[in-house]
């Protein structure tokens, strides 16, 4: 009887647990979904003249949100690239030993920086009239402050990469350093160094598969939180091409309001593209999980 | 564990339906004060114990300090009236008041805004001012309407739907310590552009946005060519021609043109730094109270194009479902009584040029304005630059040099 009563209150509380999540998460997302559908189709709005397809047409025609898709995965991709192969290199090199001692905090310290001050902190420091122009400057490296090479607005986005993989390698480093430890990389090491393998071969074929596997995920969504990013570029971008997010920030709130729809429009391809993007990877997982 | 996916569609489906049903409540015949057919004394205690819920752009210490420790004290000791201050500005706040249109909102959450031109004309659009009320104001008679900078924004007649609250005119900034004599003309900017690589620039913003209607409005052949109601042939005649001078240019530009700042705060910045000799400002009270700040050194100096700059007021707005207009009402009434403009227009408080027409104003209190230009040290005194001034042309100009210039110069 006690049991059935345990059962009954458990089943309860499950589907309590469901209704909270559909009504809290889905039900605003899917709305959300709706209504930049009904605007991006002219269907909803103070605006609105009825159903069109005009402004998704002239959001495919313009092609600027490809590019600025491109634009924005080719900064999400570096950045990881960037990150990913300095933390590696350091639990490599030092295996979790970073994390351990004083200069630990040093490790923490960025993570306590919001973006936009981490914007800011590499516009004074890497911009032409930043910090290290004007060292080189005082010691005569460079004639005058402009020959210090653009490395903030600068169309490669380097200021962008840089910043945002400042920010991503404490949090990247604490993250694989505990995977290191958990996953027992170290024994693993250990033995196959006993069977003969050298450094390059326990790198290879151990460390690295075990973490990227395990860390694929983290590095996913990481992926997914620096493609969306919204004030470093703001700050250190140039107006064109645009990451995604201040493409549809431009197009919802300039000057022009009938531009709001064309917004929308973005906005939901955008969507997709991270719906998709999720889709596959748990397309894969369950792959290489069966 | 007991729940079938027909379980979690149904509930899907009810909570979908709970959702539209409550975003798509209709509103309820709500009962409106007539506020025309209310002496000013009924207003004023209507008014007491509200809370106005202002928003306005906060990038600026002295303006939110005039605000802070002016504005909303005195509100409260002589009227009774909470002045709630929130950070927002033009697109965002026609942004927040389009959600609210959609979502067919009986009381608005906001109950005036600071805009100007482009706003006023995107309010308009949605319907979102209440108005007009201008006349209902007693220290409305005291407002210089015979000014048409303050009589027409962006061409457009306020009618009374928006309140004057500051005139301004654009200037350009420069470091007298590399300039001498400061470009006052296209072919002189030409000139000291070419000869000053990477020291010249202009935001995309709106204050960007200004200085390339400026020239525009010289190209189309100066004062009130561009006036009247937009003109497609002439705005593809002269912005053609725009493009092509800025594009000549553009190579020397502060990173050879290949981008621009995004906002005048950055190049203020970057001016104050030597990475540029020239900035610029909508507000020609400006330079003098950056340099009263410390943010501009005191090498920084404003003038005018020798062919005008754009002039302009800002003006405070009540929104159409302003949950409490009377004190709305109180409070625009108070922005521009003479002592309010007068203390905004002080250089160290905040040097934005008042809306009232001083003669009108009793002896003392217009000494105390004549008084208030001389004070200026970097900035021109506005009698000398009142004939260079230009008015706002349609707003149409704006929104279309705001797309041509990405796709002309940017994305070239």
């Amino acid at each position: 009887m006690i049991s059935e009563n345990m059962l009954l209150s458990n089943k309860i509380l499950v589907q309590l647990g469901i209704l909270l999540f559909l009504l809290l998460v889905v039900v605003p997302f899917v709305a959300a979904i709706v209504y930049a559908l009904l605007y991006a189709s002219g269907s909803a709005g103070s605006l609105s003249t009825g159903f069109t397809l005009k402004y998704l047409t002239k959001v495919f025609t313009d092609g600027e949100v490809f590019i600025s898709i491109g634009y924005s995965m080719y900064i999400a991709t570096t950045t990881l690239l960037l990150a990913a192969t300095v933390v590696f290199f350091l639990i490599i090199c030092f295996r979790s030993s970073l994390l351990k001692g004083r200069f630990s905090y040093l490790v923490y310290l960025p993570l306590a920086f919001p973006s936009l001050v981490a914007g800011f902190i590499t516009l004074l420091i890497l911009g032409k009239a930043g910090f290290f122009s004007r060292t080189l400057y005082h010691l005569h490296l460079i004639n005058q402050l402009e020959s210090f090479p653009g490395l903030v607005n600068d169309p490669f986005a380097i200021g962008i990469i840089i910043t945002h993989a400042l920010m991503a390698i404490p949090f990247l480093l604490i993250y694989f350093s505990s995977l290191y430890d958990s996953e027992n990389i170290r024994e693993l090491e250990m033995l196959a160094t006993n069977l003969g393998s050298d450094t390059w071969q326990t790198t290879r074929f151990i460390i690295l598969p075990m973490l990227l596997k395990k860390g694929f995920p983290t590095l996913l969504l990481y992926f997914i939180f620096v493609l969306g990013s919204y004030e470093v570029p703001l700050l250190l971008g140039v107006q064109s091409p645009q990451m995604i997010s201040l493409l549809i920030i431009r197009k919802l709130q300039r000057f022009n309001l009938l531009d709001i729809p064309q917004g929308y429009c973005i906005a939901l391809l955008y969507t997709f593209l991270l719906m998709v993007l999720l889709l596959l990877f748990f397309k894969s997982k369950k792959t290489i999980q069966s | 564990m007991g729940i079938n996916k027909k379980t979690i569609i149904q509930v899907f489906a009810v909570c979908m339906l709970f959702f539209s049903c409550w975003s798509c409540q209709s509103s309820l015949s709500k009962k409106e004060t007539d506020y025309t057919k209310q002496s000013w004394k009924e207003i004023e205690k209507e008014a007491k114990g509200q809370t106005v819920n202002l928003l306005m752009w906060q990038g600026d210490t002295y303006i939110n300090k005039y605000m802070k420790e002016y504005v909303t004290p005195l509100l409260k000791s002589k009227f009774n009236i909470n002045l709630e201050i929130a950070p927002s500005q033009g697109n965002q706040i026609v942004a927040v008041l389009m959600a609210e249109e959609d979502a067919h909102t009986e009381y608005s959450n906001i109950d005036m805004c600071w805009i100007n031109g482009e706003t006023f004309y995107q309010l308009r659009q949605i319907n979102a001012l209440y108005g007009p009320f201008v006349n209902g104001l007693p220290n409305a008679e005291y407002i210089n309407f015979n000014s048409p900078f303050i009589q027409y924004d962006f061409q457009k007649p306020v009618e009374g739907m928006e309140c004057p609250w500051g005139n301004v005119q654009m200037c350009l900034i420069y470091n007298s310590n590399k300039i001498s004599s400061p470009p006052a003309n296209r072919t002189s900017l030409e000139a000291f552009v070419k000869a000053n690589p990477g020291k010249f620039t202009f935001t995309t913003d709106f204050t960007g946005l200004t200085f390339l209607k400026c020239l525009l409005i010289d190209m189309a052949g100066g004062k009130d060519t561009l006036g009247g109601a937009f003109d497609e042939d002439k705005y593809k005649k002269y912005s053609a021609l725009l493009w092509e001078y800025i594009n000549r240019i553009k190579p020397y530009f502060w990173k050879e043109g290949k981008t621009f700042p995004n906002a005048v705060a950055a190049m203020h910045q970057m001016f104050a730094n030597g990475e540029l000799y020239i900035t610029m400002s909508n507000n020609d009270g400006e330079v003098d109270n950056k340099v009263a700040q410390g943010i501009f050194p005191s090498f920084a100096k404003a003038y005018v194009l020798d062919a005008g700059t754009i002039q302009n007021s800002h003006y405070m707005g009540i929104i159409k479902n302003a949950s409490h207009k009377a004190a709305s009402l109180v409070v625009a009434n108070f922005l521009i009584s003479p002592q309010a403009q007068l203390e905004k227009q002080k250089p160290g408080v905040w040097g934005d040029g008042t809306v009232l027409n001083t003669d009108k104003l009793p002896a003392f209190l217009r000494q105390q304005f004549d008084s208030l230009q001389n004070a200026r040290k970097y900035g021109p005194k506005r009698d000398l630059i009142q004939s260079k001034s230009l008015m706002e042309p349609a707003p149409e100009y704006m929104i279309r040099l705001n797309d041509d210039l990405r796709k002309y110069v940017i994305e070239q």
